[in-house]
């Protein structure tokens, strides 16, 4: 049984369709990946699931359960970090996270908590103290604070300095390990292909595909861009004819050829360069991303 | 029960941390009646500086000075009819009784003796407290007068007697007034701004939201954050009271437990007020200019500070609309006047519905984002 099941999904906000029937399941023990664009429809989805929201038409089932009869009793086993969450000023981060527990029948203790986010330190500080990447770990903290099954991170680095958004990727890799389900979405292109074992890629409203990383860019975007500079200038018919190119275009003062069989093509471009008395030079590879398979797929970039 | 207890303490936690909110509730109360107190009510009670001209020098008219004197209402100064009225022009004399001559012989015919009550129109409350108290004693000066036969066996105490009478039924010092009012007044804001203001501010960052995702169901929430801010208000009720009694001698008279059910009560409605508040304004701002909105007027228009009596006609009808002349009025009977919650059913019936009412309306109403 998948941990999630998700069947013709529908919400619409007076004219907006957030939603438009998207149906998708997530495996047990999986990192699940819902990548977008904002205003994609990634977080109402989201907070259908976690029985925030009324869906206006579909099914939802968690752990065989469904959220509209059984609403009490999936968020006693799942795990929400909201997207915009601030907390009580008044309290210490220890005294938060016992506040919160102390919703559930079943509570970590905030020691063990803090010390999984690395914490511990903070762990007498006021919230209204913290910066916002430990904001962003307790909040995380409060989304395991009741030992979910599986653990919802609404774009948990967004707005974090890459060192600080490292960060919170080993906190995820940790819940992997510890046979969590998650659930993450992100508009970082980096982030699903880092931490995700599949992705589902939204753009209004819609899924427009599903998959593991690799798999999506092998279906979608399986080339390689090679760039490279040459010592004397080569026309465009011998770069074309090397083996693999299907595209050659002008970057300032180098070349970027675009292939399906990167390690032919190099080869290739060595040779044509001795061939022509040229001396190739600043090779660099770069394989297709995510961003990529979204380009194509929908004719735009995620973060416009 | 754990989780209520845990809600109900951080709640208390949260709001003895948050030092501006402690003033309002705690100190703003206990200084408004410290001022209030000290200025209005040093003495025991208002006292009418009365200037007493005796033109007719006689047993009777004698006998009369002697009897205002013994009213502790009146501080009695003589002196020249022309000396008196400029005190009363310079306000140091609240009015001034001339007993003209041949007083004592319209008496004995059994006719009203001829006097004459000087006050001071411009300052209306006094003048008009003055006269009433004055009209009120001659009138029984009068009677005692009509019962005497002989001319001859009149002696001081025999003519009159005067027995002092308070206006309302149990002696009222201003200080006896205004603490119950305050305690209202008290009871009214801490309700109106804790719950709702702490409510809209956690539904504005979102924290409502995050509560919703857990099990915990709003019933309980809401129930925590009530039962602190109860204990909050019994808290309070009960520093003002202490510091009323210690420094006022303030004369509790009632029965605690209806104290405390009046307080409970009074504190419950405008909790109830302020969750509906919460349910029908957006923003912390609109939340608090509703708030103020609703306070400032009840806080000077339902006698809460001083009695509905010098109120013009018109505003006591509007006192009377607003739910906190009743909680002032069913604290300042149970407390000071000693009754009991029969005495004050129709109180304890206007704060209960306009708590009800504002209760359902506002979980109807309400939204956790």
């Amino acid at each position: 049984m998948p941990a999630i099941q998700v069947t013709d999904l529908t919400k619409k906000y007076d004219e907006l369709t957030a939603v438009d029937e998207i149906s998708f399941h997530v495996e047990d023990r999986e990192i699940f990946g819902i990548l977008g664009p904002n205003g994609a429809g990634k977080t109402t989805t989201l907070e259908m699931i976690e029985t925030l929201r009324e869906p206006d038409s579909g099914q939802i089932l968690v752990e065989g359960l469904d959220v509209r009869k059984d609403a009490k009793k999936i968020k006693e086993m799942i795990g929400v970090q909201l997207q915009t969450t601030v907390f009580f000023d008044n309290l210490t981060v220890h005294e938060t996270i016992d506040l919160f527990g102390s919703f559930y029948s079943k509570q970590l203790t905030p020691d063990e908590l803090l010390k999984r986010v690395g914490l511990e330190e903070k762990r007498d500080s006021k919230l209204n103290e913290l910066s916002g990447g430990q904001h962003k770990r307790v909040s995380i903290a409060l989304a395991l604070v009741n030992d979910p099954r599986i653990v919802f991170l609404d774009e948990p680095t967004t707005g974090l300095d890459p060192q600080v958004r490292r960060n919170i990727w080993e906190i995820v890799e940790a819940l992997r390990d510890a046979e969590k389900t998650v659930i993450i979405t992100s508009h970082y292109i980096e982030e699903a292909e880092h931490l995700c074992d599949r992705v589902a890629i939204m753009d209004l409203g819609k899924i427009v595909t599903i998959g593991s990383p690799t798999e999506l860019i092998d279906r979608y975007s399986p080339e390689s861009n090679i760039s490279f500079r040459l010592s004397r200038e080569v026309s465009h018919d011998i770069l074309a004819r090397i083996p693999g190119v299907t595209d050659v275009h002008d970057t300032n003062g180098g070349y970027v050829l675009t292939t399906g069989t990167p390690q032919e093509t190099l080869v290739g471009i060595f040779t044509a360069a001795y061939e022509n008395d040229a001396v190739a030079d600043e090779i660099s590879m770069r394989r297709a991303t995510l961003e990529d398979v979204f380009l194509k797929i929908t004719g735009k970039r995620i973060r416009a | 029960m754990r989780q209520f207890l845990k809600f109900v303490g951080a709640s208390l936690k949260m709001t003895y941390r948050e030092k501006i909110a402690l003033f309002w509730m705690f100190l703003f109360p206990l200084v408004l009646m410290l001022l209030l107190g000290t200025i209005f009510g040093h003495n025991s009670q208002t006292n009418v500086a009365l200037g007493v001209v005796d033109r007719d020098n006689s047993n009777v008219t004698k006998a009369i000075t002697a009897q205002l004197g013994k009213i502790s209402a009146f501080k009695i100064q003589n002196g020249s009819e022309s000396a008196l009225k400029q005190k009363l022009m310079d306000g140091k004399v609240n009015a001034i009784l001339v007993l003209n001559q041949g007083f004592e012989a319209s008496i004995f015919q059994h006719k009203p003796g001829d006097a004459t009550i000087y006050v001071d129109k411009s300052s209306p409350t006094v003048s008009q407290i003055t006269s009433t108290a004055l009209d009120q004693v001659m009138g029984e000066i009068g009677v005692g007068m009509a019962k005497q036969v002989m001319p001859n066996v009149i002696g001081p105490n025999d003519i009159i007697k005067v027995t002092e009478k308070s206006v309302t039924s149990t002696d009222m010092r201003y200080v006896d007034f205004v603490v119950p009012g305050i305690l209202a007044m008290t009871l009214m804001t801490s309700g109106l701004l804790g719950l709702s203001l702490s409510l809209v501010q956690n539904r504005e960052k979102g924290i409502l939201r995050r509560v919703k995702v857990s099990p915990l169901p709003l019933s309980r929430f809401l129930g925590s954050e009530i039962t602190a801010a109860l204990i909050m208000s019994l808290i309070q009720a009960a520093i003002l009271l202490l510091v009323g009694w210690a420094v006022f001698r303030i004369h509790i008279k009632g029965n605690w437990l209806y104290i405390a059910f009046i307080v409970i009560l009074g504190a419950a409605a405008f909790l109830a007020m302020g969750f509906l508040i919460a349910s029908v304004t957006k923003t912390l701002k609109t939340a608090e200019m509703a708030s103020n909105a609703i306070t400032f007027p009840m806080m000077f228009l339902s006698g809460v500070f001083f009695p509905l009596a010098i109120l013009p006609g018109f505003l006591v009808v509007v006192a009377k609309c607003l739910p906190l002349y009743y909680l002032g009025d069913a604290l300042r009977k149970v407390m000071i006047q000693g009754k009991s919650l029969a005495n004050v059913w129709l109180d304890i019936l206007v704060v209960a519905g306009v708590g009800i009412v504002c209760f359902i309306a506002a979980v109807k109403l309400f939204r956790w984002e």
